[in-house]
């Protein structure tokens, strides 16, 4: 790949990341069931979910959860076809490397052959079994991650004992990658702006070296200037975390709800 | 001079690396009083104010706020260190190392928060630093997602809501679109006029001839070049185009900076 490429690549990329994140904000500021429910409460309710998808030995059970997410999606006000695109564009990344070789190697009953290779009632079975406890899987994470906004999703993080400040940094993380994902593009686009043709292999080189290295320096400069806001504002490292409001009927409703789900699909499963 | 806040005597910092920051600055600062940092890039207006914010500690000479020689250790006591920042509030020159919290709403909440405040206080106090600087509709929004003037807005507005004794705001006007910024010299005269002082690095002449009545001019070799009244000031027509502080137009056009309520 020609430098040029890769700066147009990482201008695009760059770009499509920001507007991706902030189309997702926008889905979960929309009036839905899983909007409505307090991000702890939906975290403790989508896990257990996640759980029974990923130890049940009864394809149905997974074929259910599966549905139920479909379900959540559609009373979320999420776009069904966004969704689904979203989620099976995921699914082959995750599977098709283990997939596709249980479809030949898994030992049974051959119901049919590719070039001389049989495929398994056993395998076919097997990888049914892996693909749809993955889309299940990524289609519950989709459901939280498109219905919460990233904030409450990490300040939820709380309810489940993640000390105060890992939840601090990983929100100082979010918040910071948009400032050095601003700043690569600048660079990109200045750099674009004043080259003109192909420069050599070896100033490219240089220019991504240098780009490299600037970031580099530029967010150690943030990160120190961060530090010194805090202080300014009274940071006496100790982080004060806004307090934590009680949870609602709506929530226990909705824990209560899943659990029983859970519950009974575990029992069925 | 009485009431003093701020002492600095014979103040000078170097950088890691030996680079100049500011040498052998001496000046004082009195409760009430408004001052206005002038001075070419680098001389050295961003670190004075970081020096006052007790952010920098002066590799030479003495810093003294509210009667105390700062130094790390003092301010590592914490009944200290929270009288002081109770008191001095600093505006950042770069606005996206101030808001680093997840919303504006928590931006403007994280200073009272640190304090120690009640909800109900904090709440009010956001609320009113919202209505102030015009951004209460901007309270559920992500920094990230805000244009930089809206940004300084909120990085204003956090300084607000924390209601220092003293405010030091650096380049305060930088990115505001001219209606912001009057709005910002009005605020900061009632600021003024409810009694608190007033430390402001500018570029801006006129912004500064409008909210302070003492300017602090520093040079390109880092030092104090003049502190006296605006007036002498801005009469020194040399000392400003030596400096570079003032455009031909302004040469030309102005003698004098005019205030807001002055202007029809």
């Amino acid at each position: 790949m020609s430098v040029n490429s890769f700066v147009d690549k990482n201008l695009r990329e760059g770009t499509a990341w920001i507007e991706r994140t902030l189309a997702a904000e926008a889905v979960a500021s929309k009036s839905g069931l899983l909007q409505a429910i307090d991000p702890r409460a939906k975290l403790i309710g989508l896990l257990a979910m996640l759980v029974v998808a990923l130890v049940t030995h009864d394809i149905w059970v997974i074929v259910v959860v599966y549905g139920i997410s479909l379900a959540l999606a559609v009373a979320s006000r999420i776009n069904l076809a966004a969704f689904l695109r979203r989620v099976w564009l995921f699914v082959p990344v995750f599977t098709a490397a283990i997939a596709v070789p249980a479809l030949f190697l898994t030992p049974g009953d051959r119901v049919a052959s590719i070039g001389g290779l049989a495929i398994t009632e056993q395998g076919l079975w097997g990888a049914a079994f892996l693909v749809s406890r993955v889309a299940t899987a990524v289609s519950i994470s989709t459901l939280l991650v498109l219905t919460t906004k990233w904030h409450r999703l990490l300040g939820a993080l709380r309810a489940l004992r993640v000390p105060a400040f890992v939840v601090i940094v990983l929100t100082m993380c979010y918040r910071y990658i948009f400032v050095l994902v601003r700043l690569l593009r600048e660079f990109l686009l200045v750099r674009k702006s004043r080259v003109i043709g192909a420069l050599p292999w070896r100033d490219n080189v240089r220019f991504l070296a240098r780009t490299a290295g600037i970031m580099l320096i530029r967010s150690l400069k943030l990160a120190e200037d961060v530090y010194l806001a805090m202080i300014a504002r009274g940071f006496d490292g100790q982080i004060k975390l806004a307090a934590v409001h009680p949870l609602r009927c709506l929530d226990y409703g909705w824990i209560v709800v899943t659990f029983g789900l859970v519950g009974a699909l575990l029992w069925k499963g | 001079m009485e009431g003093v806040i701020f002492d600095l005597r014979h103040v000078g910092y170097r950088y890691e690396g030996g680079i100049s920051g500011l040498t052998d600055v001496t000046v004082q600062l009195a409760a009430g009083e408004a001052g206005a940092v002038l001075g070419p890039n680098g001389s050295g207006k961003t670190t004075l104010l970081k020096i006052l914010d007790g952010l920098y500690y002066p590799t030479a000479g003495e810093f003294y706020a509210f009667g105390e020689l700062i130094s790390e250790r003092r301010l590592a006591d914490r009944a200290f260190n929270r009288l002081f920042r109770t008191n001095v509030g600093l505006l950042f020159q770069d606005v996206d190392a101030q808001l680093f919290s997840p919303t504006v709403a928590d931006e403007l909440a994280f200073g009272p928060r640190q304090l120690g405040l009640d909800a109900e206080e904090i709440r009010t106090r956001v609320n009113r630093a919202a209505d102030m600087l015009g951004i209460t509709a901007l309270l559920g929004r992500y920094p990230y997602s805000l244009s930089g003037g809206e940004k300084r807005k909120v990085a204003i507005g956090a300084i607000f809501a924390l209601d220092p004794a003293v405010y030091l705001l650096d380049e305060p006007t930088a990115n505001l679109d001219p209606n912001t910024a009057d709005r910002l010299i009005d605020l900061i005269i009632s600021l003024r006029e409810a009694g608190k002082t007033l430390v402001v690095a500018t570029q801006d002449i006129d912004f500064a001839g409008y909210v302070t009545e003492k300017f602090l001019v520093l040079g390109p070799d880092n030092r104090l070049v003049a502190c006296t009244g605006k007036d002498a000031i801005v009469a020194d027509a040399a000392l400003l185009t030596e400096l570079g502080l003032i455009r031909r137009s302004w040469r030309a056009d102005r003698e004098r900076p005019v205030h807001i309520s002055e202007r029809q």
